[in-house]
């Protein structure tokens, strides 16, 4: 029996915090069990799935869709592609069969990107690797979630860049039947036809082609459409992270119009140890002024009222009503009083 | 009281209140009082409660979201699974229950905690287990916990098997098998359309084609699959078979029979360089210009209703075969994915007759239609010749057999997966699905048609075979 192999190569940075990565959760979820429904793909698809932030891991090893079980997915700090290009690759080295006198070989496998956001880091060597040995081997797929992804450097990839926009509910459902259909489209036309990779129609609503000839390449190594804090709670020394989104506002200083830019709160998260695992372990020292941000919330891990306390560590905690508070990250105590005017926190990679 | 000392020197401190030397017997008058004492140790005993109480949440809390992976199921066959406790690290459970088995065809055993039975439905099974953990009390109501059993649709029962229009151009029939005679032998061809088709209610497009020309004692047998992503291959695959039976009929009297007829017999009388040559020469003219003549036609065909000639691909294997005094002579010409197998009269040696286009990965094969498989340097390799006194199989097949009982190009040189193939075709199988082929057997068609559909997963390709035996 021939294989049809699936890769979801996805972005599990920081910025993915939140709704985005519980929606790529749930939507995995859903297209297993709609290819579950259809005969061919449940006997020719095999899935697996990497993610990657700072660094790159394989959550699924490629297996049948009938073992697939729907894995958590962490979040880590940085958006690392040519890390998760580079393991994408050597999944492919290991695990794909070509077709010899002796051997059945897999179809052509199809690769699924998923990121919303910018490489934290340079990403050339990685793509000139793919273009040569990989662009003809495995049909790719970048997706952009939202408005801020270099495209044009996906575009280098390969010619299928797509834009989902619209993150609802809904649309998250659109577009995992959009993959689904492009899944069992080629499970079909690929088994009769050389270069058979076939995409499911795009409704242009939800997911449109991007035309990569209009946008300029945009080069910097923090990825500027979120701000996103980590910090750890007092009590159970978890961490988590809060995230804001970028805003441009019009202000008038001294007569002048002026576009300011501002981050809004989007929420806090609970995240889990594996987020140090998966992060760029680099020196990294980015500040954000704190009058930047606009809303501060709760701790996400135990509730207590305030999640943005630095310490004199630089980093962030969570603190009560109690009187004398100690930094789960140094441990140091001490108590706390409102800060007046903005100050400089550490930001993450994004 | 030393405890009680403690704790409120670092209240007052936490107030910013200092105790100078001067006032010490005053604190420790203040300590020493019962009501502050009792106040402390209330304030100690709720904290202690406080603390239980958060440890014991956050613990309900922890074992709720953790992730318990459960093996998946199929329906109708048997599961089995190990809830490990010990491994999930549930040591402090002090009750527990499983619940929402009921109609999924799943038992707990609560001591072995094993959970087994014959699944009857698909789908993710949201099980519930109820859990009670060590510092609660009696009457504190069962925490739930949510655990996913993902449970398989049986394959087979989602091929939908929908009937392909007979109204619509170059429609054909969903499964055909014939048997009649071939030379001195009998053959038995059947062609069926498979799974992947049926699901869609789409066309056969494989096809097949043979005669006897009893004028000049050859016997033609065509075999083709037509490409999956070409629109109109159902035709082409009929085109090709067809085309190259007519063009034998019309043209084969005309090449220099009698000249081969002796080119043959000295070849059989005494093999050398020199007939080697004369018959790869002959062979190699007279298939080359009806494989030619295929590719001419389908085009021509394709150009006379203004369609694209891709959409015609299709693979095209032949085979010419004479009965001589001496033997058989079996011309063969091949492109695509499609074996010929001759085998020995005893059975203990099997020819492959022809090249197979293999891609380097799945479906890069070669197609009839394709002008550019007459310029590739690969041509003189898809011709074969062989001459042999007798023989007890000669089969074509298209990769919708070959893929599921040879898998690999190399088994279809080795002679024990031919004759395992042979055991399955006359019964050995799951089915108990039985060819006959005793010449007097009437119904060898409609068996090997019967033996044709065997199930095999992830193998849906219409299935044709074609036995001169």
């Amino acid at each position: 029996m021939r294989r049809l192999p699936i890769y979801f190569l996805i972005d599990i940075s920081e910025s993915m915090v939140g709704e985005p990565i519980q929606q790529v959760e749930e939507g995995l979820a859903t297209i297993i069990q709609a290819l579950k429904t259809d005969p061919h793909a449940l006997e020719t698809v095999y899935v697996s799935i990497i993610v990657f932030a700072g660094q790159p891991k394989t959550l699924v090893p490629l297996q049948e869709i009938v073992s697939f079980y729907p894995p958590k997915f962490p979040i880590g700090s940085g958006t690392s592609l040519s890390k998760g290009l580079g393991h994408l690759m050597y999944e492919l080295r290991s695990n794909i069969v070509k077709t010899t006198y002796e051997v059945k070989g897999d179809w052509k496998p199809i690769v699924f990107l998923f990121t919303d956001g910018v490489p934290t880091d340079d990403t050339q060597a990685a793509i000139s690797e793919w273009k040569n040995n990989w662009q003809r081997t495995a049909n790719l797929i970048a997706v952009s979630f939202g408005n801020e992804t270099d495209t044009k450097l996906l575009g280098q990839l390969t010619e299928n860049v797509l834009h989902f926009k619209n993150t609802n509910v809904q649309s998250y459902k659109e577009f995992f039947k959009w993959v689904t259909d492009s899944i069992k489209t080629s499970s079909i036309s690929v088994e009769n036809n050389s270069s058979g990779f076939e995409l499911a129609k795009l409704d242009g609503e939800t997911i449109s082609k991007i035309d990569l000839t209009k946008e300029e390449p945009n080069k910097q190594y923090v990825d500027d459409n979120y701000v996103v804090l980590s910090g750890k709670c007092q009590n159970t020394k978890r961490p988590y992270l809060m995230k804001y989104r970028k805003n441009i506002a019009p202000s008038i200083y001294a007569g002048i119009e002026l576009a300011s830019k501002n981050y809004k709160l989007v929420g806090a998260y609970q995240v889990d140890n594996n987020y140090f695992e998966l992060a760029d372990n680099s020196n990294f020292n980015n500040k954000v002024n704190t009058e930047e941000l606009f809303g501060a919330p709760t701790c996400p891990c135990c509730g207590n009222q305030i999640a943005f306390a630095v310490c004199v560590c630089q980093k962030i905690h969570c603190i009560g009503d109690e009187q004398i508070s100690t930094c789960p990250w140094c441990n140091n105590q001490g108590s706390y009083g409102y800060g007046e005017g903005g100050f400089d926190v550490n930001r993450t990679q994004g | 009281m030393e405890e009680t000392k403690r704790y409120l020197q670092s209240l007052l401190f936490q107030n910013k209140i200092d105790i100078p030397e001067s006032k010490q017997t005053l604190f420790e008058d203040f300590i020493n009082n019962e009501n502050n004492i009792t106040a402390v140790k209330i304030i100690k005993e709720k904290q202690r409660m406080i603390m239980q109480n958060w440890n014991l949440k956050n613990r309900i809390d922890d074992i709720t979201h953790q992730s318990v992976f459960l093996p998946n199921g199929t329906v109708n066959k048997i599961y089995e699974a190990k809830i490990d406790f010990a491994q999930l690290g549930w040591i402090d459970f002090t009750s527990f229950e499983i619940q929402n088995l009921e109609e999924t065809g799943l038992t707990f055993d609560h001591d072995s905690k094993l959970l087994f039975g014959i699944p009857i439905i698909s789908g993710d099974l949201k099980i519930k287990l109820l859990f009670k953990i060590e510092g609660e009390s009696e009457e504190t109501p069962f925490h739930e916990k949510i655990m996913t059993v993902i449970v398989n649709p049986d394959p087979k029962s989602l091929w939908k098997n929908i009937e392909s229009d007979r109204n619509a151009p170059f429609a054909k029939d969903d499964h055909v098998a014939i048997s009649s005679t071939f030379l001195d032998k009998k053959i038995v061809v059947a062609s069926k359309r498979g799974r992947s088709h049926a699901n869609v209610g789409s066309f056969r497009e494989d096809d097949f084609a043979f005669k006897n020309l009893d004028s000049n004692g050859w016997s033609v047998l065509g075999v083709s699959d037509g490409a999956g992503s070409a629109a109109l291959s159902r035709k082409g695959s009929k085109l090709a078979c067809d085309t190259v039976v007519d063009y034998f009929e019309q043209n084969l009297d005309k090449e220099n029979l009698k000249d081969f007829d002796e080119i043959l017999l000295e070849h059989y009388k005494k093999t050398d360089l020199e007939t080697s040559k004369k018959i790869s020469h002959f062979v190699y003219n007279t298939l080359l210009k009806a494989a030619h003549f295929v590719n001419q036609k389908i085009e021509e065909f394709a150009g006379n209703i203004d369609e694209e000639l891709k959409k015609f691909h299709a693979t095209l294997i032949f085979a010419l075969v004479k009965k001589y005094d001496f033997g058989y002579a079996i011309l063969t010409f091949g492109v695509g994915d499609c074996p010929i197998g001759l085998l020995n009269k005893d059975l203990t040696e099997v020819t492959l007759m022809n090249f197979i286009d293999v891609g380097e990965f799945g479906g890069g094969t070669r197609f009839i239609t394709m002008p550019e498989i007459f310029q590739s340097e690969k041509l003189s390799s898809r011709f074969g010749f062989k001459l042999v006194d007798d023989f007890s199989y000669l089969m074509l097949m298209t990769d919708g057999i070959y893929d599921p009982k040879f898998v690999v190009e190399a088994n279809l040189e080795k002679i024990e997966k031919w004759n395992e193939f042979l055991s399955d075709l006359k019964g050995n199988n799951q089915d108990n699905s039985k060819v006959d082929f005793d010449d007097e057997n009437g119904d060898v068609a409609a068996q090997l048609s019967n033996w044709m559909d065997f199930w095999s997963p992830g193998n849906h390709d219409d299935r044709t075979l074609a036995i001169i035996y």
